[in-house]
């Protein structure tokens, strides 16, 4: 070969160099040889040995593993009413390293959320890496002009956003969540695992303009949604309890207050409240304070709300009856070792009946030393004192009950007028719910039923009877003592005309360090209505009010607003409202989005003369507007019904769930459709005006007139 | 010197029809087909088709070049070179820009490149001027007359601009001056002070290394001692110089350098085609993903795959064994360029099927290690396999060339 090329390099030397041509074409080949097996080295390299890293890479960028995101589920009041469900928000993200046009995407960002230009600049500038957030939980129909930018940079990321429907009322039960759409207070922090279901997800392959294409040979694994709760709560029930509470806090001046309302027959929770509150789409430093459901989390003394547990024993064991007298002392009793016993309106001889409705501190305490240690502490644990309720709140407490051993020699006394042990809230009230419930104890609760999203139920509470306290024979002749109480003695604030009510006021000193204080009251209120069929056993407790430290003084009216509105909102017909006669001038209700009936009940019962613009079944207007203060005398207009023609008598009043009269669009809109309701609309701003059809395949369909 | 056009085929050999370059120049056009097929089947426009058409004109071209009488080619050679520059003032004018480089002109349905006729104007003419008598690389003004032959051509490329094609007009110069006995030290240092360059910017030890390697083989020449040590001189100061040249250019001229020497310090830019096409590779493994399965290739990761990005198709779709298959089809076309340069008694034919070895050399490294992350990305084409009806022409009309070579040689 060596000569062939030679000879030929010689024989053809038009252009021969210098020197001969054999290694010229040697270092030819070696350069040839050099570059070919630079190529195949690299590309063995690349595939070979590298083709796991590049694998993996080339798979995360083109597969695209999409969340499938489970619904949280929604919580519902006892009537079904929706009081916490999810709707649809969009997040913005960026990816610094892929965005096209930063000052573009930045100036619509700009326009839809009114935020400076400036702001995503600096955060899409200072961001490490290939993701940044921009802004969170956008409504959707915010961001018109950010989600016709086609920009690689751009991510949207749909994440759900939890919505209170009935916004604060309720929170302090239900909780909220944080961003992450985790349940962070409440219920929604106790049952969050049974809420938040669990994610599926599904592959999708992302192409290189990151447009996602649907990859049919990757597994889908479908999302297992939330559950959803039903509650005990009513919440127009709890809604009426936290605007008394919030407002008789604000007259009386007071630091806390509790109001908890329990269904008798079933130790069914309907509603529970504490006073500060807060407000889950505002959350703030002061937030903490009012998450606390204080009726289960904070003990205290119950004072003379607990003479209706020494009233029941007493009588159970035969060792007082209702006209027996007993002695007052004329208000001070000094017993063994000094201890003083005081009645704040001191008595001679009184019968016990009127020892009761006075509440004589000296004869409740006498009537308790009449029974043996041992009884009577097996009387208080029955009644649930000194116990959990196992109630299904997070933080309840179980209060505390001196074992007879440790009784001193006046601590009967003591406990016969309540001081000396210390409760919750919720066990006095439950006290008082068994004595309205024929002497027997319900454990109280208020989760009622949770469903899977398809409506199986998981898992149902029934009402449980823990025991018989005393006979049904006995709570009669309390309730009639109670009653008494509320008709003529210390509970005359409550009384309501036309409804009997059964209840008992409590004052106790508050213990600051280790003392009775004596400037720190808490004045208290227990009992239930109607007296005659008991339908709520509820209390009201007001911590350190400024005003009067008496419970009948604070607690009462509370107590009676709370249950003349509800009763009357059920349509218990009977009352008469007291407030017109001795009011020259009356806040007046929201009747707005009531039924037509309901509206009609309310307004005779505050016997104000009305005209109707139009007869239909809901008002969606009234003058003058709510919580306005009227004279009585003035005239009402309402505006109720629908135009005629568009009214569906297909409808049934059940189907009409969602009222949504008042609220703002936006509001309205996310009520409605996390209801799977569709929704026309026609104006802006708050709904005036609510129209109902179904379409052929009968879905509801609800027309929003707004102003 | 037979001045009828007409084809005498009695004069030709048919049994020297050089069927191994034949073929591999049918398989790799077919490679180019099905790749060309996968990359843009789901396209509105039919790259294929049109693809298709070339090829089929392309053969015929080849053919005609094959068995064109080859004493006319040589009285050809200026007047496509003379053409090419009249397309390439042309397509400044009438051009359409693709890219930002005005390098196309419409004809009908088609672009036509003028830079790839210009590759073969230079081919020639160079071929047809070196192979005269008394022409020889080492006097002063034939090397000067030779230079012009490239100048225009190159300053034209560079008015686009086309780095690429002007790279493929150097490197195609720089070969044939090497083959016809241009001063071997001094090509080496032309040849060479890019790369010492590209080391010196990479760090100082790649610089002295680099710097030291060509010293030595400077040294090894032979050549006059004062020219070795002027060599060895000249290296080391493009080394020193390239560094402080870097600093003193503008920051927006520093970037662009390094997205050039290293596309993956940008990935949104020209890094981002080489980072996608290295994934489609690098993904492909042993036998790859299986025709149009390739997920990289399928899903459009590698903007205008088809042009000068074909190669990933393949490595991804057919895996090491496609990609290793085509260099061993490259390497043989390239071996019978060198063959036939070597071993053809017309000197025309020596330098021109030098050439054609150059220029599939250059393309096919520059191209594929453009595609695996090795060089820097310039607009070259893979030779018969990326899309466009010029290059594929050029190309047959470069095979046809070699088999012209062959069937016209006389027999050893």
């Amino acid at each position: 070969m060596k000569q062939k090329i030679n000879t030929y390099f010689k024989e053809n030397s038009e252009y021969k160099g210098p020197k001969g041509k054999f290694w010229k074409f040697w270092s030819l080949m070696t350069v040839i040889l050099i570059g070919f097996v630079m190529v195949v080295v690299r590309l063995f390299s690349i595939q070979i040995i590298n083709n796991d890293k590049y694998e993996k890479i080339a798979k995360r960028q083109h597969e695209s593993k999409i969340d499938l995101r489970a619904d949280r589920g929604n919580i519902y009041d006892r009537n079904g009413m929706l009081v916490a469900t999810t709707f649809k928000t969009i997040s913005i993200a960026a990816d610094p390293t892929l965005i096209e046009n930063i000052d573009k995407l930045c100036a619509a960002l700009s326009k839809d959320l009114g935020s400076p230009i400036s702001k995503y600049k600096s955060k899409i500038n200072r961001a490490k890496g290939s993701f940044v957030w921009l802004e969170r939980g956008v409504s959707p129909d915010l961001l018109n002009n950010t989600l016709q930018l086609n920009d690689k940079g751009l991510l949207t990321i749909e994440e759900p956003k939890r919505n209170f429907p009935y916004r604060a009322t309720g929170s302090q039960i239900i909780g909220f969540t944080n961003i992450d759409n985790k349940g962070i207070s409440g219920l929604e922090m106790q049952y969050d695992s049974v809420l938040h279901g669990r994610s599926g997800f599904m592959h999708m392959y992302r192409d290189g303009l990151r447009r996602l294409r649907p990859s049919p040979d990757l597994p889908i694994v479908e999302p297992v949604h939330g559950n959803n709760i039903e509650l005990t709560i009513d919440i127009e029930l709890q809604r009426i309890v936290e605007y008394e509470l919030k407002t008789g806090m604000e007259r009386l001046l007071a630091e806390a207050g509790t109001v908890i309302a329990v269904k008798p027959q079933t130790g069914e929770i309907l509603a529970i409240a504490s006073y500060p509150m807060f407000d889950p789409y505002n959350i703030n430093e002061n937030s903490n304070e009012g998450m606390r459901l204080r009726g289960i989390t904070d003990v205290l003394e119950p004072g003379s709300t607990f003479k209706m547990v020494t009233a029941a024993m007493g009588i159970e064991e035969g060792v007082v009856n209702e006209e027996e007298i007993l002695n007052g002392h004329n208000g001070v009793a000094v017993y063994h070792g000094g201890a003083r016993i005081a009645d704040v309106h001191g008595m001679g001889k009184v019968t016990f009946r009127e020892a009761m409705q006075n509440s004589s501190n000296i004869i409740m305490g006498e009537v308790a030393n009449r029974l043996p240690s041992e009884l009577l502490y097996k009387y208080i644990r029955d009644f649930g004192f000194g116990l959990p309720t196992d109630v299904d709140l997070p933080g309840e407490v179980s209060g505390y009950v001196p074992k007879p051993q440790k009784f001193h020699v006046n601590t009967k006394r003591y406990l016969g007028h309540g001081y000396g042990l210390n409760s919750t809230p919720l066990q006095v009230v439950n006290a008082y719910a068994a004595l309205a419930n024929g002497g027997n104890l319900m454990k109280p609760f208020i989760i009622k039923e949770i469903t899977t999203a398809a409506g199986e139920v998981i898992k149902q509470n029934k009402p449980e009877k823990v025991r018989q306290v005393v006979s049904e024979k006995t709570a009669k002749r309390v309730t009639d003592l109670l009653v008494s109480v509320v008709d003529s003695g210390s509970g005359k604030r409550a009384q309501i005309e036309g409804m009997k009510i059964a209840g008992k006021t409590g004052t106790s000193q508050k213990i600051t360090n280790g003392r009775y204080s004596k400037s720190d009251y808490n004045a208290s209120f227990a009992g239930f209505f109607p007296a005659d069929d008991p339908q709520i056993a509820m209390i009201v407790i007001v911590e350190n009010p400024r005003r009067s430290i008496y419970g009948g003084f604070n607690s009462a009216p509370i107590f009676k607003n709370i249950a003349s509105r509800w009763m009357l909102s059920r349509g218990y017909e009977n009352i008469h409202n007291p407030l017109i006669a001795t009011n020259d001038s009356i806040m007046m209700p929201n009747i707005i989005g009531m039924k037509a009936n309901e509206a009609n009940r309310v307004l005779s019962f505050y016997q104000f003369e009305y005209t109707e613009v139009e007869k239909g079944k809901f008002v969606y207007n009234q003058y003058p507007q709510p919580n306005q203060l009227v004279k009585g005398n003035e005239e009402l207009v309402l505006t109720t019904g629908f135009p005629v023609d568009m009214k569906d008598t297909t409808l049934k009043d059940t189907d009409i769930k969602h009222n949504v009269l008042g609220f703002s669009l936006r509001r309205a809109i996310s009520v409605l459709q996390s209801n799977g309701i569709a929704i026309e609309v026609s104006g802006n701003g708050y709904v005036k005006n609510q129209l109902w059809k179904k379409n052929k395949s009968g879905k509801l369909i609800c027309t929003l007139i707004c102003e | 010197m037979d001045n009828t056009l007409d084809f005498k085929l009695s004069e030709t050999k048919v049994e020297n029809f050089d069927w191994a370059t034949f073929f591999t120049v049918i398989m790799l056009t077919l490679m180019g087909l099905l790749s060309i097929y996968s990359a843009t089947v789901t396209f509105a426009e039919d790259f294929f088709g049109k693809q298709v058409l070339s090829a089929l004109i392309g053969v015929g071209v080849l053919f005609t070049v094959a068995f064109f009488p080859h004493k006319k080619l040589k009285t050809l050679s200026y007047w496509i070179y003379g053409l090419s520059i009249v397309l390439l003032v042309a397509v400044l004018f009438i051009g359409v820009r693709i890219n930002g480089t005005m390098g196309w002109i419409r004809v009908g349905g088609f672009n036509m490149q003028p830079a790839e006729i210009a590759k073969l104007g230079l081919l020639l003419a160079l071929s047809n001027f070196l192979s005269q008598k008394g022409k020889s690389i080492s006097k002063i003004n034939i090397l000067g007359k030779s230079i012009l032959f490239l100048l225009p051509l190159l300053i034209l490329i560079m008015l686009q601009p086309d780095i690429g094609s002007a790279s493929v007009l150097i490197a195609l110069f720089l070969g044939i001056l090497f083959w016809t006995g241009f001063n071997s030290i001094i090509l080496l240092v032309v040849i060479v002070s890019p790369f010492i360059l590209v080391a010196s910017l990479s760090g100082s030890y790649f610089y002295l290394i680099s710097a030291g390697v060509f010293s030595v083989a400077v040294l090894i020449l032979k050549s006059r001692l004062p020219l070795k040590l002027l060599a060895i001189a000249v290296l080391f100061t493009v080394g020193l110089s390239g560094p402080i040249v870097y600093k003193s250019l503008a920051p927006h001229q520093q970037s662009r350098i390094d997205s050039f020497l290293d596309p993956e310090s940008d990935p949104r830019g020209s890094g981002y085609n080489v980072m996608q096409s290295k994934l489609a590779v690098g993904s492909g493994g042993i036998t790859g993903k299986g025709f149009q399965q390739g997920t990289l290739t399928q899903l459009r990761y590698i903007p205008e795959q088809w042009t000068d990005f074909i190669y990933s198709v393949p490595t991804e779709e057919f895996g090491f064994l496609g990609g290793a298959g085509i260099i061993f089809l490259f390497g043989v076309l390239i071996l019978r360029s060198v063959k036939l340069a070597v071993e053809n008694d017309n000197p025309f034919f020596k330098i021109l099927c030098f050439g054609v070895g150059v220029i599939f050399l250059y393309h096919i490294l520059i191209n594929i290690g453009m595609v695996i992350g090795m060089m820097p990305v310039m607009g070259i084409p893979l030779p018969f396999m990326s899309y466009g009806g010029t290059s594929l022409l050029f190309n047959m009309t470069l095979a046809g060339l070699l088999l012209n070579a062959n069937r016209t040689q006389k027999m050893l």
